[in-house]
């Protein structure tokens, strides 16, 4: 059955990748089809209203009940483009799909609500008022309703909030079957943990990371740059189990004391604790030779060289190639903390994939975040690829001017061959032997950081370049 | 030596001493509320010593200096999942240096239908807990901590 589903007007990009998630996640898809969606005559892709094909109420509600971005997805009774359009449309609705929610022992609830615009409440109610043709027996109940009815107005808006304007007005008359618990943001947001870096996943996006990677119950999630541990809290939330490593073990074993911690996070908000952190190197996994196909999903923000750099072992100078080889003494081995080296983004995420591909069931997501200059204004980026996955969801965040991130979704379809293995081997050690030619390439905090002054001279083109450009700012919500 | 100072000028000193005083406390809140979970099995399961030339780095030796017992949630669903993917031999052994000998030394997937060796299982794979020791490599002897819970597995410049 088509459902309306109405969405926050907001990270426009991951709106539908998360049904689409959530749709796998409660069974749909399970041939691997796409879900079909539709969009209201003249909307655009972004507008916040979409149809999408569910197979039963059930799916519909758990889908929007789990998700983060679906404001609501409704039953729609009827809709017209004016108010006698959406009577006539309400009234041809059939009376047995209508009837039961309307019966007189049922208590029940009407909200208007608008995209574009802003409606009075004399005139919320006048609307309510004009849909006495709908013979409602129920009792009003605001809290608590059984049964909620929304009556969503969108109208020329202009081009205030982003979007290409649409030219006609529509109303939409629905039976809410689910929608998002917003709730939770307030209750995870960041201001209030305890153990915060300055990379610290935004809650908002942690979950919805989560909800990309389908974690649930009785699975297994690794975050190999666990950090503060801000992304397996909302992973542990919905049920998963979690595992983390990071390469600084000030993060991981110390915190900032016994009450502020990666732990204490989880105990923050009554988690069941993850099953293992530990200080391991991306380049270099500790994990047994034998050992593949544990995890479930591998959700990560890989340090880029912007915010936060990578780290990896093997020694600062070492791999420089300013000093030669060197043992460490024997009486000095014990509490030697190694040196560590600068991580570029191409060698971190090509470790990433192939730890990945290794480490993933079948069928298995990683999730992560890969950076995306914007100044080039080639409209064909290039994201990572590996034979063992198919990319199947890539939503952006605009973060400044110069770069946005890019959330990859990847499902492992192939299995990790001895072939794949004596690939990556070979790859890893022409990362090693050209070290610094790997980090200048992949320098981004140049980029992002640089000042202005030296691009004056082709500042002028992209300049007017820019200006022809419709001013639309979707992705910036 | 403070007494002694303390005598001459007490008011002075008070302060230092209340600051010593709230500093053992914390001590020993730090010893009380070492909370979170250390390594489990399952996790000593899945490592080995990747020191570079090192052939047969697992299992690793379980060295133990402190070890804790921690109640788990039980999800079978989750055990049966792992079973397939865990040696043995390795979780075996394991096990009885940190003191339990309840598990059976060998074990096959017709057994996951009973509920009394889940128990078994998830104790032995999930409950108990390294808070300090170390894990060492059975080729080279090499410690890798274990400090607070977390397995150090960085290595050296010179094993890399």
């Amino acid at each position: 059955m088509w459902y309306l589903c109405v969405f926050y007007h907001r990270l426009l990009d991951y709106r539908k990748a998360e049904v689409e998630s959530l749709a796998h996640l409660f069974g749909v898809l399970e041939d691997g089809s796409a879900l079909q969606w539709k969009l209201p005559q003249h909307h655009h892709p972004d507008s916040p209203f979409h149809f999408v094909y569910l197979p039963s109420e059930d799916v519909a509600r758990n889908i929007a009940n789990r998700s983060i971005l679906v404001k609501g997805i409704y039953e729609l009774w009827g809709e017209g483009s004016s108010y006698e359009e959406l009577e006539e449309a309400i009234r041809s609705y059939p009376d047995e799909r209508k009837l039961p929610y309307l019966a007189a022992e049922s208590t029940f609830k009407i909200t208007v609500d608008s995209f574009g615009k802003v409606i009075s409440f004399q005139e919320q109610n006048d609307r309510i008022q004009g849909l006495t043709y709908i013979p409602f027996k129920g009792r009003v109940n605001l809290k608590n309703p059984e049964h909620k009815f929304w009556l969503i107005e969108t109208d020329d808006y202009g081009s205030n909030n982003g979007l290409p304007p649409v030219v006609q007005k529509r109303i939409f008359f629905g039976r809410e079957v689910g929608a998002a618990d917003r709730k939770l943001l307030p209750t995870y947001q960041l201001k209030s943990r305890t153990y915060l870096g300055p990379t610290a996943m935004d809650a908002e996006m942690a979950f919805l990371m989560a909800n990309q990677a389908l974690a649930t119950a009785g699975k297994l999630v690794y975050d190999p740059f666990v950090g503060t541990g801000s992304i397996l809290v909302a992973a542990a939330h919905f049920g998963a189990m979690t595992m983390g490593a990071d390469i600084d073990i000030r993060v991981v074993r110390d915190g900032r004391g016994p009450d502020c911690n990666v732990w204490s996070n989880f105990k923050q908000y009554h988690l069941p604790m993850p099953i293992s952190l530990l200080r391991a190197d991306n380049n270099l996994t500790p994990w047994r030779p034998g050992l593949k196909e544990v995890f479930d999903a591998i959700i990560c923000d890989p340090p880029y060289g912007v915010r936060a750099g990578g780290r990896k072992s093997g020694g600062r100078k070492l791999l420089k190639g300013v000093i030669s080889p060197y043992t460490v003494p024997d009486d000095k081995r014990t509490d030697h903390i190694p040196s560590t080296a600068a991580y570029s983004l191409a060698e971190c995420v090509h470790d990433l994939l192939d730890v990945a591909a290794k480490m993933l069931v079948m069928g298995g997501r990683l999730v992560y975040f890969y950076p995306v200059l914007r100044e080039d204004d080639s409209t064909e980026t290039h994201f990572p690829e590996h034979p063992c996955f198919k990319l199947i969801a890539t939503c952006e965040q605009i973060l400044s001017l110069r770069y946005s991130r890019v959330l990859l979704t990847m499902v492992k379809i192939g299995p990790y061959t001895e072939e794949i293995a004596e690939t990556a081997r070979l790859k890893h050690l022409e990362f090693k032997e050209n070290h610094l030619k790997w980090l200048e390439e992949g320098n981004l905090h140049a980029a992002v950081f640089s000042s202005a002054d030296p691009q004056l001279g082709d500042a002028g083109d992209s300049k007017s370049s820019k200006d022809s450009k419709p001013k639309y700012r979707g992705k910036y919500v | 030596m403070f007494a002694l100072r303390g005598r001459r000028n007490p008011s002075l000193h008070r302060p230092i001493i209340e600051d010593l005083e709230k500093k053992i406390q914390k001590i020993h809140l730090r010893v009380l509320f070492s909370q979170g979970t250390e390594m489990r099995l399952l996790t000593h399961n899945m490592l080995s010593s990747n020191i570079k030339g090192v052939t047969n780095g697992f299992p690793l030796r379980v060295e133990v200096e402190k070890m804790v017992e921690k109640q788990v949630d039980f999800n079978a669903d989750f055990l049966k999942n792992m079973f397939t993917k865990i040696e043995w031999k390795a979780l075996f052994d394991a096990a009885q240096t940190m003191g339990y000998t309840d598990l059976p030394a060998e074990a096959e997937s017709s057994m996951l239908d009973s509920d009394e060796f889940l128990k078994k299982f998830h104790h032995a794979l999930l409950e108990l807990h390294l808070e300090e020791g170390a894990l060492i490599c059975p080729e080279t002897g090499r410690r890798f901590p274990v400090n607070k819970g977390i397995p150090n597995m960085l290595l050296h410049e010179d094993e890399v």
